[in-house]
């Protein structure tokens, strides 16, 4: 057992680890959290606060440092870590890049995200600056630029949301660029990635906002992001079922890359039971079988969200090893 | 009920267990056993053999200067108490020798003796597999060179013993750039 | 929809136009500009004797650390019986595709495909270590180099032995002649006249890199493609 845990985790063929299945995971967070929050805030009635609602407030934490963190992780991870600026100043020497494309997309994202939170909590922000970075208000331009981002609020959060899927599909097609592996060189992996980072931003934003901001089932919003929930998590089963049912009607490479990844060893039995098991089916069925008296404590809806989530980080882990182990 | 579900489970446990046993490698080694039985199977014959060795010595032991040999003393790999400077072993009886009329087996470059019939006394104690696992280049010379070309016997130490990568890698781009040259002038 | 909103919309638009326009732009031009040398090599696994002198010749002219290769000779296993078993020979080593995915992938455009001579090289410099390329090298020639830390691979001697007007240190370390090199754009030379006589493949050429390292096959028994 111990020997086949070593073999899982190296192997001759692997060349991107743990971090970067990391960096995949915080970065669906953040896009689908961004996504929950816009639909959300359109739902809210006129009375309602955006900048007061538990979950818009655990998406705005979630969106820009979930995508600052998956970054520093990266940054790390690379063989040469100070010089990572590089790749921001030569981001257009490759265009066909789909890695320099991220980082023009990052940017665009951080810039479109940032504006749509400080508009959104512009007095809890005013407040906050007053207090602690005065100077800030007193650049020239300031107070404009703010009323700015207010006049065209309805555009910025239809650029965001463009933004959000693209990021979503965005890690799908790092990986599916990758030739040389015919488990990741498939078409179907950036809606694979968009589908569970939809579903692991709204777990965490679920998560975050019933842990932190009083969140509980009466809280606006709450009851949409989970109406949200089964269709994002059954769409994702049927993708990973198109996914393996296509890779079986492939060529030689495909057969045997699949059968590789699914049907024994370590990372099998992490697909079975962690994907498939414990972030689907088992959360599927808390959704229908528990009646709304349970469902509606505390307890049902943070291990259900933390189940979810546990099942697309593990969804992660397995596409990165299982995708690497078999070479085309 | 409960029972039989308990029996199944262990059952499927214990065939896991039974299944994870790993069998130890087998042991290549690659020195085959010193063995006189390949040469004889009785006392007497051994006196015989003993005798036989002698008269190679008795002539061998200084230098023969007509034919400017060098005097012989077994060294290196071959040379032990129990092969007591088995001659024979490898260049077969005295027969005749030195007269014209003569079945040594000589393994000089200037050799009488068929190519085949060299290299199969080194195989009569040394296996193929053995060879194989030693240097995988065996397997492609056997046929085409004498041992003796590479492997020096009556040297302290056998210059492929322990060769380095370097000299290797030489030894084969010398040997293989004059065969080119010799293929060349046909 | 009033003014401001049809103009920020109309501005959307033609943003995405461009843009399109501009990547599409970018690969029709980057085909039109073959003016250089397009360098091959062929490796002839008939002639080969598996004997290793290329490896270190390589790691000698071009500086190598221990612990990485450019180039690699993989033995087979034997094929029949002693003392009539024989072994086939593979070179691993870059294949300078033409169609290259590492360089396809790379973010900064470190790795980049040298217009004068159709080797692919890296720029050590411009390269942050992200091993993109790495993973994208079907062929799985490529290492981070310990000292540098930047990605590498064989580039054909370019800054070496090319550069000084010699054939690549392989090549001239090969005592069997079964390594030919030269530029498929020239009809004299001795590689395209061998590429007329020979019957060669070349590895994963349906991935669809368009790989410019060819081999003659050795034909004995069940040839792999």
């Amino acid at each position: 057992m111990r020997e086949s845990l070593q073999h899982a985790f190296h192997f001759d063929s692997l060349v991107w680890h743990w971090p970067i299945a990391i960096y995949l995971f915080v970065l669906g967070i953040s896009s689908g959290a961004m996504c929950l929050a816009l639909l959300v805030k359109w739902k809210l009635p006129a009375s309602q606060q955006a900048a007061k609602n538990p979950l818009i407030i655990a998406a705005a934490i979630l969106v820009p440092s979930m995508i600052i963190f998956g970054l520093l992780i990266l940054i790390f991870d690379l063989t040469k870590p100070l010089h990572f600026w590089k790749v921001i100043v030569y981001q257009f020497a490759n265009p066909a890049s789909v890695m320099g494309r991220g980082v023009t997309l990052f940017i665009a994202y951080q810039v479109a995200t940032f504006a749509w939170i400080a508009w959104v909590f512009k007095e809890e922000l005013h407040r906050l600056l007053q207090r602690f970075m005065p100077w800030v208000l007193k650049i020239p331009g300031i107070f404009r630029l703010w009323d700015f981002i207010g006049k065209v609020e309805k555009q910025l959060e239809f650029v965001i949301v463009i933004l959000a899927l693209l990021l979503g599909v965005y890690t799908g097609f790092l990986l599916s660029a990758l030739t040389a592996y015919p488990l990741l060189n498939q078409p179907v992996l950036p809606l694979l990635f968009l589908a569970s980072g939809l579903s692991s931003g709204i777990a965490a934003t679920i998560l975050l906002a019933t842990t932190f901001f009083s969140a509980h089932a009466n809280t606006p919003g709450m009851a949409l992001s989970h109406r949200l929930e089964p269709p994002v998590i059954c769409s994702e089963l049927l993708l990973l079922v198109i996914l393996i049912i296509g890779m079986k009607f492939g060529g030689e490479m495909d057969k045997v890359a699949i059968a590789a990844a699914i049907s024994g060893g370590f990372w099998a039995n992490l697909f079975w039971i962690g994907v498939i098991a414990i972030g689907i089916i088992l959360p599927l069925l808390m959704n229908q079988i528990a009646p709304l008296r349970v469902k509606h404590r505390k307890a049902f809806i943070l291990s259900s969200a933390i189940l979810t989530l546990a099942g697309v980080m593990f969804l992660r882990m397995f596409i990165l090893y299982a995708g690497q182990m078999t070479p085309a | 009920m409960r029972i039989l579900r308990w029996l199944f489970f262990f059952i499927l446990c214990l065939s896991g267990f039974v299944n994870s046993n790993d069998s130890p490698p087998e042991v290549n080694a690659q020195i085959p056993d010193i063995d006189f039985a390949k040469q004889v199977s009785n006392a007497d014959q051994m006196e015989q053999l003993l005798k036989e060795n002698k008269r190679c010595i008795r002539c061998h032991k200084v230098a023969r200067k007509l034919k400017n040999i060098a005097a012989v003393k077994m060294l290196g790999a071959h040379a032990s108490e129990k092969f007591v400077d088995n001659c024979s072993a490898c260049h077969g009886n005295k027969g005749k020798h030195p007269k014209e009329d003569f079945t040594i087996i000589s393994y000089a470059d200037n050799t009488h003796t068929p190519l085949a019939l060299q290299n199969s006394k080194c195989m009569t104690c040394h296996t193929s597999l053995q060879l194989r696992n030693a240097e995988w280049t065996h397997d492609v010379h056997y046929k085409k060179i004498s041992c003796a070309a590479c492997h020096q016997l009556h040297e302290a130490e056998d210059p492929m013993t322990n060769i380095k990568r370097k000299s290797r890698i030489t030894l084969c781009v010398d040997c293989h750039i004059a065969i080119n040259e010799l293929r060349g002038d046909q | 929809m009033d003014y401001s909103r049809r103009k920020f919309l109309a501005g959307l638009g033609a943003t995405t136009m461009f843009a399109t326009a501009g990547v599409a732009g970018t690969s029709v031009v980057q085909t039109l500009v073959i003016e250089g040398k397009r360098y091959a090599m062929i490796h002839d696994e008939t002639l080969c004797i598996g004997c290793d002198a290329c490896v270190d010749a390589c790691r000698e002219t071009n500086n190598v650390p221990a612990g990485v290769t450019r180039l690699e000779i993989i033995r087979s296993e034997p094929r029949g019986e002693f003392p009539d078993a024989d072994y086939k020979f593979f070179r691993k080593s870059c294949q300078h595709c033409e169609d290259a995915p590492c360089v396809d992938v790379c973010p900064t455009g470190a790795s980049f495909i040298d217009k004068k001579t159709g080797i692919v090289d890296v720029n050590a410099d411009r390269c942050i270590g992200c091993m993109y390329c790495i993973a994208a090298c079907p062929y799985k020639v490529r290492y981070i180099d310990p000292v540098t830390k930047a990605a590498d691979k064989c580039n054909f001697c370019r800054d070496t032995n090319l550069a000084k007007g010699q054939l690549p240190a392989c090549v001239q370390s090969c005592p069997q002649q079964a390594l030919v090199f030269g530029d498929l754009n020239d009809p004299d030379s001795e590689i395209v006249k061998t590429l007329q006589q020979k019957t060669v493949y070349r590895y994963k050429k349906s991935l669809g890199t368009k790989p410019k390292m060819f081999r003659v096959p050795d034909l004995k028994g069940e040839i792999e493609l």
